[in-house]
Order: structure tokens, then C-alpha cells, then sequence
């Protein structure tokens, strides 16, 4: 008889499941159907690749291999609630102990195996891990609330072929055996006297005596891999070949939506399995489909032709990308061509990708968009305007990338819009689009836009390039910017940034510039900001000459302890800089102590 | 996190995806939905039938809805079987949550066991007037003795031919299968289960409804445990016994054995056999829906049955490869059919050759296989066949034979080694009626092979 359980108080807290065993072999059982339980329960919560999973795996690792390690055999018998240690069958043993209890059915899996046939369960002392983790995918299946219809959880079992788990189950339910009514009256054994009906054999007049040969394993391997789950994709593919040509058969085709459905499973299949040569395969397959017009066929080809664009639709692409091998540098040539071969406007399918993926499937959707922009670089430049600010960033990306050009203008229309409506990291992405290009009116239009910018990091990033480039048209839009600011105060950064640019855009309008705002001679002039000497300052690190160096001596003579101390690093730096011919503008990017 | 744990989460991962990429979700669900409905409506009509009368109003809307339930699980999946066993109810297979609070399957079981019953079978839609019939009838008093006899009479006279009354059912206890394995008695019961539950899944393919391999993979897998383990006088019996209710479906059900034979010669394991047999058992599964036999309707079985297969939704690795076979197992070796293509193709060959049939096969085990093995590498795949005849040996099970010593006997082993390939275990057939059981003789202990004697 079975031992109550110690106590329903000391509850794990989970619902349900309670800690239980007296004994400590027991309690150790009790640690492995718990372990199991939640391993198979956790795909419900959680996605397979979730570090959740991988806990619930180590717990049911180590407490398998401990109970094993410790007490051999794990015999369990199954009932509609309960998990009954007992000796294992043959083993001599006595006593047994319920190690788990859940009632609830949804939960329980006690429940869950007793409801599918299982009546005894035992776990041998020398069971791998991989036959656990067999054992766990198959109650997974089940907990996760599949109904196949190729195999209930008895089939699954059975099939697993267990070499260190044995199941003792039961199938389906019977008559009782007085109400048996499975047999026929009829005799069996007796020889039939009906026809079967079947194609007629050839003639087979030779006869040839049949003597026994060895078959090497080499001939078995090779016919036993035709069998293996590797070769699953391409009879996927045989498959698809035949049913099109089942729909092509001008004397009794198939109606395409019959194999619609089957021909669909097929697709999901390849494409999650990561096959990506054996879905280009199919898709050629369905794109060469010569389909006999029918009259009064609903427009087949639309059908067909509605079947191969879901070869390139989101959900395809998605799963091609997650699948596609980590290792491969490149961008694997069948998606290329796979993209090739479907007819339509991919790009919406490709940013919903891009959006959505991340790690792996994100860089292949980076290199999609990429190849993309050097075909149709004009719809890139117009989804930049309407996409959320992380997409829009990606396609200028990708445009600079392929299309340097097209990613300019595209900078140019976004600077377009009003300050207030224009998203800082797009802004950036701008930036850098038009960093490396020519200095063109556009250029000039973009970065004078963005001096005017809202957010403080894309106005430092457009004066930098406005001085690194030596933007000329750009001065007068500067120097007004500096003006203004001054009055309301800047930063540090700001101040250098805004020196860098006027010295870098005009060094002889920028010089008279910094030596009116350092030697003020008018009224007016001595009435400007004194922030603006930490801008002539910041811009006379660039200029040459030794009326620089005299302004800077000058600035700091006239300035309060900051500016001095700001002084004398920039005149270091100036030093520096002629000593090394560095290119000083792209390197203004250290903190400097507010004005 | 470790590679092993990765791996072990994608395999986990992987496995998962697959399960639901099989599931017809929308017919399960649809089954369950309904199922659940029809279970509640008749158990609360025949609560009320304590109470009412059968013409009374109060029945009039739940009559209505379980009629129109009955009508809808019919046209689902044909005849339908509501069972109740050991707390639950079932119909044709698929289990039926019902809330235990609100009550439902106890409450059935318990009715039906007034009648010694375990379940009702509707064959037909009702009428709303047999509704009210059969809840007269199940609400009528059981009769002390033979009680579901009783019901089932009742039934009978109330003009309701199209409702049966089941015996009680109880879940399979372990160990109650595979009986085949140990005892040659057997195999002829386990033929004819399949063959019969074959007969069932063809019917429901006429009716234009989608195949549910299931129960007879179940079937199939008791054939695969057997031949896997079982004793060569067990495998000779798989493969050469008479199996009806029909002839078709017994050819069926040999051809699964045989092709599940080369299967285990080449090593496959469990898994693969039982796709293999399954797909065996439908190979011809297209003359399910041939109009007549002539000739266009038998070229077209193959491309008939894969439309019939078709029609089951959800992937699995087993459904592919069983189209493949219904439609490639009669194609040359030129034309690169399946694996389990030319499996079958050997073992239908092979069958249709040899079948037994009342004017007598057309050739016996031994002259087929020498006059299949003219064609092998042409025909079939040469290393298959050579692995079919390792097994089958140089007198196939069913060869008769006359002996050194002028004794007549037939062959009723496989092949147990190269040693006794052609040494087969022999029953003794005595007399001119051939019938009489005159014990057994293993040539592997001597004996001289005379000649082969016709079929």
C-alpha cells in the first residue's frame, strides 16, 4: 500500500505540487518528478531558447543523475493523480511512496500520463541524458496541448525506442473480452476469394535461382540515410514536384487549392528547417507550373501565382533569416535568388523583417535591405521618410552602404522637415550618410539644418563635420547659431564645437571673427558674450599663424581662472597638433568644463 | 550558457515545432467543441427524463441543438462512437474535456453502466422525433439480465437500427499487446484487426472525409513489434496469411507486413518502420474511389489515393513519405522512386504473386521470388531485394515442398541464417487433402528438398 504523503503544508508554493518522501530515496524521487514536471510544463511560459529553459534543464539533469547515481533503477507507477515509487519490477524490492501529487488536471503530470496511457514509468540507473531529454520533448509535446494525428503520446513513446527508459502503457481501450465484437464471424486464415485490384504485373518469364549475399553496411547506410530525418527536406521537395505535375496533368488535373494546403505545410516546413536551397527548389517548381485553364476555374494562375509571392512574404523571410547558418560570412546566394525568382515588392516584407529580428536574422535582413537599396535605392529613399526612426536609421544605413549618393539625398529631404518633427537618431544617421560625400549645395543645405538642430548631439556632430569639412557656406549659418547662443549660454562642447566649425569653414573670416570677440574695439564688440571668447579660443587651436597663438595669450590675460586653465590646453594642443599635421576636427570630442 | 545546453534547447526547440506544425488544430478543436456539446445535451435530456415526458416542451430547444450537433460530428468524421471508460469519454478517439464540476462524463458513464454499456454508436443523423425515441429508450428501466441485450432489442423495436449500444470498455491493461510475438495463433486476430480497422479508414475516405491514420498506426506498430521480435514462424505467418474482411484490405495489410520485413532487414528503427508500414497499408489506397476496374481507373490509383491523402491537414515527416508511396510505388527503378517506394514495390509484387486465393496463387513463394529476382536491379532496387530474399530465404513461407523421404510439407519460416537459408522449418502436409497437421520439421536438422511442388 502506498504512504500517504508527509504533508500537503510544505507546498513548493508552485499550485499544486507538493514536496513528498519520507524516505530520502523518496525525497530524491520526488526532486526528479519535480524537476520533470516543471522542465515539461516550462515550454508553456516560456520560448525553447529562453534561459529559463536552460535552468529547468540543469535541475533535471543533476537530480536525475543523482537519484540514479544513489539509488539505481527509478520505478514509477502511474496513477490519475499520483506518482507511486516502487521497486523496480524484478528487482526484488519492497514498500512503495507517493513522490507526486498535483490534482490539477491541467497541470498535473501525473494526470497528463495516466489520461494518455501511461501506467508505469522507470527511469534506469543507466540512462543517458539524451534519453531524458528525449523523454521530456515527448511529455513537452503533450503538455503544450498538441493532438497530432500521425502519434498520440503512447505512439511517441513507443517510438522514441527507449533503450534505458521503459514505458508501460496502453493504447486506445478495449471491450471488455465477453463483449468483444472485434472478430467476424467470418473464419480467418481462410484464403480469399476476392480480386484485388492492381496495375497488372509485367511478364516475368525469366526465373533466376535467389541464393543468400551478404549486404555491406556501406549499401544499408546508404539506403537507411534515404530514411533519416536529413532526408525529410528533399522528399518535401519530390513531393512538391509531384503534386504540381498532378495540377499540370492536362487529362485529369488536380485542382491547385486541393494541394494548396499540402503544398503550404511543405513550404513551412523547409523554410523552418532552414533549408534554404530545397525552398528556392520549390519555389522554381511552383513559379514553372503550366496549369491547364479549366473552364470554370476560378484563375488558377493567380492562385499559383499568389502562393509563390508567400515564398518572399514576412513570415517567410523571417524564418529563412533565423535559419540561415551563423558561420556563412556572406549573404547566402539561394535567398538572393530566391528574391530573384518572386515576383513583387519585397521591401515592405524586408523592413517588417529587419524590424522585428534581431542577432543573426537581423544581420541577413541588414544585407537584404543592403542588396535591395542598390536595386530600388528611390524606395529607400522614400521609406526613409515614413519609417519609425530605428528603421529609418537602418535603410540609411543600408543606402549608404550601397547607393552613397541616394543616402544623400535622402539626408537632404529629411533635413526637410521642421526641427521639432525630426527624430535625433535618424539625424545621425544623416550625418554619417553625408560624412564621407562631396561638399554639394545638399550637403551644405543638410548640415546648415542641422546646426539648427533640437538635439544637442546632432548640432555638435554637424559642426564637426561642418569644420572637418571645410564647409564654407556654412559659416554665416555658424556664426549667427554662435550668436544667438551665446546669449542664452552653451556647454563646453558646444562652445568647442562651434570654434572648430567657424575656423574649419573659413579661417580668415573665422580669424577677424575670434579677434573681434577676443580684442573687442568697438562699444558693441566689448558688450558680446564672454562666452564667445571660449568659442574663439576653441577655433584658434586651428588656425596657423602667430596672431593665433597672441589671441589665445589674450583670452586668457582677460579671462577668469576656467578659461585660463582652457587656454592653456588649447594651446597645447595647438603645439601638438602643428608637431603631428593631425587632422584636428574630428577629434573635438572630449568633455570640456562649462564656460 | 553552455553549447551543450544550447543544443539541447534547439533540439527541445525544434521538437516542439515540428508537433505543432502536425496538428490540425481546426478539426481537433471543432471535434472537441462539438463533442463536449453532444456529451452534455444527451446526458441532461436524459436527466430530465426523470422528470418529463419525452413530449414535453422543455425538451424541444435541446433536441433541436443535439440533432444539429450529432449532424455536425457526422459529417466531421462519419460514424460516430461516444465512449465512456474509467472516467472519460471519447468520441472516435479523441478525447473530450468536460468540466467536472458541471458534470458530464461520470454522469454518462454511469447511465449507460444501468445498461451494462459503454457507449452509444449513431451511424446516421436523427430525426428530432428519434431523438425523443432513443431517450425513451435509454430511460426505460433495464432489463435484469442481459441488460445492454435488452437495450439493444429496445433500440431495434423502436425503429433506431442506426444507434448501438456498446459493451462496457476498460483501458488496455500493459503487456496486453504483441501477442503475436510469441504465438503464431495470434497473427491471423492481429491481421485481421488491421485489416478491418483499414476497412473502417477507407470507408471514411469514400465518404469524402480526411484520413485519421492513427488507430491504424497503432495496428501497424503491434505488426512492427512483432516482426522486430518475433519468432520466424510468427514472421513467415505475417506475411502469408489470408486475412479478410476483404481481399483488398488483406493485401494491404501483407504488403505493410512485408515492406515492415525489408525494413527491419535494413535496419530501420521503430519510428521509421511504422511510417514505412503505414504507408504500406495505404498504398493502394486510391482504389477506395476507383469506379470500376478498368484499366484508367487503375492507372490512375496512385494519383486517387494521394488526392484522398491529401486531404489530412498538418505536417509530418509520415504523411509525406506516404504520399510519395501511393504515388511512386509502381514506377521503375529509372524514374527514382522513394525508399519506401520500392520497398512496397517488392512487397506488393511479391504479394499479388503469391496471395492465396481460393483458384490457387498464381505462383508459388519460391517461383515468384526466382522470377522476381530475374528483374531485380531493373524492377527493384537490387540491394533491397537482395535483403527481401536474405529474410524470406530460398523456399519463401508457403512454398510447398516434397522431401527426400516423400513427405509433403509447406514452408512456415523465414529465413533464420546464412547457414539455413535454405533450410527452412516445415509443417507436414499428409495425405492427399494436404489439411491434416502431421507436426513439424526444421530441414536445418537434415532432410533432402526433392522438388518444389505447385501452389
Amino acid at each position: 500500500m502506498a504512504q500517504s504523503p508527509q504533508s500537503e503544508s510544505d507546498s513548493t508554493g508552485d499550485g499544486g505540487e507538493v514536496r513528498l518522501g519520507h524516505s530520502p530515496r523518496g525525497q530524491a524521487a520526488n526532486e526528479v518528478v519535480l524537476a520533470l514536471s516543471r522542465a515539461a510544463r516550462s515550454f508553456l511560459l516560456y520560448d525553447p531558447a529562453n534561459e529559463a529553459i536552460r535552468i529547468f534543464l540543469d535541475a533535471l539533469r543533476d537530480t536525475t543523475e543523482s537519484y540514479t547515481a544513489a539509488w539505481g533503477d527509478l520505478s514509477l507507477l502511474v496513477r490519475p493523480f499520483e506518482l507511486v515509487l516502487t521497486a523496480a519490477p524484478g528487482s526484488g524490492e519492497r514498500g512503495t511512496e507517493v513522490v507526486f501529487l498535483d490534482r490539477d488536471r491541467e497541470r498535473s503530470l501525473a494526470f497528463k500520463l495516466f489520461r494518455d496511457g501511461v501506467r508505469r514509468l522507470t527511469i534506469k540507473r543507466d540512462v543517458g541524458w539524451s534519453e531524458v531529454l528525449k523523454l521530456l520533448e515527448v511529455l513537452s509535446i503533450r503538455y503544450i496541448g498538441v493532438r497530432q494525428a500521425e502519434d498520440d503520446l503512447v505512439v511517441l513513446l513507443w517510438k522514441a525506442g527507449f533503450r534505458h527508459v521503459e514505458i508501460e502503457a496502453v493504447e486506445g481501450f478495449v471491450a471488455d473480452e465477453e463483449e468483444d465484437e472485434t472478430m467476424e464471424t467470418q473464419e480467418v486464415g481462410a484464403a480469399e476469394d476476392e480480386e484485388v485490384l492492381d496495375l497488372p504485373m509485367p511478364d516475368l518469364y525469366a526465373r533466376v535461382p535467389v541464393r543468400f549475399a551478404a549486404v555491406s553496411a556501406e549499401a544499408s547506410a546508404l539506403l537507411e540515410a534515404e530514411d533519416g530525418m536529413a532526408a525529410i527536406p528533399d522528399l518535401c521537395l519530390q513531393l512538391t514536384h509531384e503534386l504540381i505535375t498532378l495540377v499540370e496533368d492536362p487529362a485529369d488535373p488536380l485542382c491547385f487549392l486541393d494541394a494548396l494546403p499540402q503544398l503550404r505545410e511543405l513550404r513551412d516546413f523547409v523554410q523552418t528547417d532552414g533549408q534554404l536551397a530545397v525552398v528556392l527548389e520549390m519555389a522554381r517548381r511552383v513559379g514553372s507550373a503550366m496549369i491547364p485553364g479549366k473552364p470554370g476555374q476560378a484563375a488558377p494562375a493567380a492562385d499559383v501565382a499568389a502562393f509563390l509571392a508567400s515564398f518572399a512574404d514576412e513570415r517567410s523571410i523571417g524564418h529563412l533569416v533565423r535559419g540561415t547558418d551563423p558561420e556563412r560570412p556572406d549573404l547566402p546566394p539561394e535567398l538572393v535568388a530566391l528574391l530573384q525568382l518572386v515576383p513583387g515588392n519585397h521591401l515592405p516584407a524586408l523592413l517588417a523583417v529587419l524590424e522585428h529580428e534581431a542577432g543573426e536574422g537581423k544581420r541577413i535582413a541588414r544585407a537584404l535591405v543592403e542588396r535591395y537599396a542598390r536595386e530600388k535605392s528611390e524606395r529607400i529613399v522614400e521609406e526613409i521618410q515614413t519609417s519609425p526612426p530605428a528603421l529609418a536609421n537602418e535603410l540609411l544605413r543600408a543606402l549608404r552602404y550601397a547607393h552613397p549618393e541616394r543616402a544623400v539625398e535622402a539626408a537632404r529631404q529629411y533635413a526637410l522637415r521642421p526641427p521639432a518633427d525630426r527624430d535625433g537618431d535618424v539625424e545621425l544617421g544623416c550625418l554619417r550618410a553625408i560624412e564621407g560625400a562631396a561638399v554639394t549645395p545638399t550637403v551644405v543645405k543638410v548640415l546648415t539644418a542641422f546646426v539648427g538642430s533640437v538635439n544637442a548631439e546632432t548640432r555638435t556632430g554637424a559642426l564637426a563635420l561642418v569644420g572637418r569639412r571645410q564647409v564654407q557656406g556654412a559659416f554665416s549659418v555658424v556664426l549667427d547659431r554662435v550668436k544667438r547662443e551665446g546669449l542664452r549660454g552653451m556647454t563646453g562642447d558646444e562652445a568647442e564645437a562651434y570654434g572648430a566649425a567657424l575656423a574649419g569653414a573659413d579661417p580668415e573670416l573665422a580669424l577677424s571673427t575670434f579677434r573681434d570677440w577676443v580684442r573687442p574695439k568697438g562699444f558693441f564688440s566689448a558688450l558680446a558674450p564672454p562666452m564667445l571668447r571660449w568659442v574663439a579660443v576653441s577655433g584658434l587651436v586651428f588656425l596657423p599663424g602667430t596672431e593665433a597663438e597672441d589671441l589665445i595669450r589674450v583670452a586668457s590675460e582677460k579671462g577668469g581662472a576656467d578659461l585660463q586653465k582652457y587656454c592653456t590646453d588649447c594651446m597645447v594642443r595647438r603645439r601638438r597638433t602643428a608637431r603631428t599635421s593631425a587632422a584636428p576636427f574630428g577629434s573635438l570630442t572630449g568633455k570640456r568644463p562649462n564656460p | 550558457m553552455t553549447i551543450e545546453a544550447h543544443d539541447d534547447q534547439q533540439v527541445l526547440g525544434q521538437a516542439l515545432a515540428a508537433a505543432r506544425a502536425g496538428e490540425d488544430r481546426a478539426l481537433a478543436q471543432r471535434v472537441r467543441d462539438a463533442g463536449e456539446q453532444a456529451v452534455r445535451l444527451l446526458t441532461g435530456l436524459w436527466r430530465l427524463m426523470r422528470s418529463h415526458s419525452a413530449d414535453n416542451h422543455a425538451f424541444d430547444v435541446p433536441v433541436r441543438d443535439f440533432a444539429l450537433v450529432l449532424a455536425r460530428l457526422i459529417d466531421l468524421l462519419g460514424p460516430i462512437h461516444i465512449v465512456c471508460v474509467e472516467g472519460q469519454t471519447y468520441v472516435n478517439d479523441i478525447r473530450i474535456r468536460l468540466d467536472e464540476r458541471i458534470g458530464g462524463a461520470a454522469d454518462l458513464e454511469e447511465e449507460l453502466g444501468k445498461h451494462q454499456s459503454g457507449g452509444l454508436h449513431f451511424d446516421e443523423v436523427l430525426s428530432e422525433t428519434q431523438i425523443r425515441e432513443l431517450l425513451r429508450v435509454l430511460a426505460g428501466k433495464p432489463t435484469e439480465r442481459m441488460a445492454r441485450n435488452g437495450l439493444g432489442a429496445r433500440l431495434h423495436d423502436a425503429s433506431l437500427p442506426m444507434v448501438r449500444a456498446s459493451g462496457l470498455y476498460r483501458l488496455r491493461l500493459s503487456g496486453e499487446v504483441n501477442h503475436a510475438q510469441d504465438d503464431v495463433r495470434d497473427v491471423p486476430t492481429l491481421l485481421h484487426r488491421a485489416a478491418t480497422q483499414l476497412a473502417d479508414a477507407l470507408d471514411q475516405l469514400r465518404a469524402g472525409r480526411a484520413l485519421n491514420p492513427l488507430p491504424v498506426r497503432r495496428l501497424v506498430n503491434d505488426i512492427v513489434d512483432a516482426t522486430l521480435s518475433a519468432t520466424p514462424e510468427v514472421q513467415a505467418a505475417l506475411i502469408g496469411t489470408p486475412v479478410h474482411p476483404s481481399a483488398q484490405a488483406g493485401h494491404a495489410v501483407r504488403v505493410c507486413a512485408l515492406a515492415v520485413l525489408i525494413g527491419r532487414e535494413l535496419g530501420l528503427s521503430r519510428g521509421p518502420l511504422s511510417d514505412l508500414g503505414v504507408g504500406a497499408i495505404f498504398h493502394d489506397v486510391g482504389y477506395a474511389v476507383a469506379e470500376g476496374a478498368g484499366e484508367s481507373a487503375m492507372a490512375r490509383h496512385p494519383s486517387a489515393g494521394a488526392r484522398l491523402l491529401l486531404r489530412q491537414r498538418g505536417f509530418h515527416a509520415a504523411k509525406v513519405k506516404r504520399l510519395l508511396v501511393t504515388l511512386d510505388h509502381h514506377r521503375s527503378m529509372y524514374s527514382g522512386p522513394t525508399l519506401h517506394g520500392r520497398i512496397v514495390c517488392i512487397a506488393d509484387d511479391y504479394d499479388t504473386m503469391t496471395r492465396p486465393r481460393l483458384t490457387g496463387a498464381r505462383f508459388n513463394p519460391f517461383e515468384a521470388l526466382e522470377r522476381m529476382q530475374a528483374v531485380a536491379g531493373e524492377r527493384y532496387d537490387a540491394v533491397l531485394f537482395q535483403l527481401f530474399v536474405n529474410r524470406l530465404g530460398r523456399y519463401p513461407p508457403g512454398t510447398v515442398l516434397r522431401l527426400g523421404d516423400e513427405q509433403t510439407v509447406v514452408v512456415t519460416s523465414v529465413a533464420r541464417s546464412e547457414e539455413t537459408f535454405a533450410r527452412p522449418i516445415c509443417r507436414v502436409l499428409q495425405g492427399e487433402a494436404r489439411g491434416d497437421d502431421g507436426g513439424t520439421v526444421d530441414l536445418a536438422e537434415g532432410g533432402e528438398i526433392r522438388e518444389v511442388l505447385p501452389p
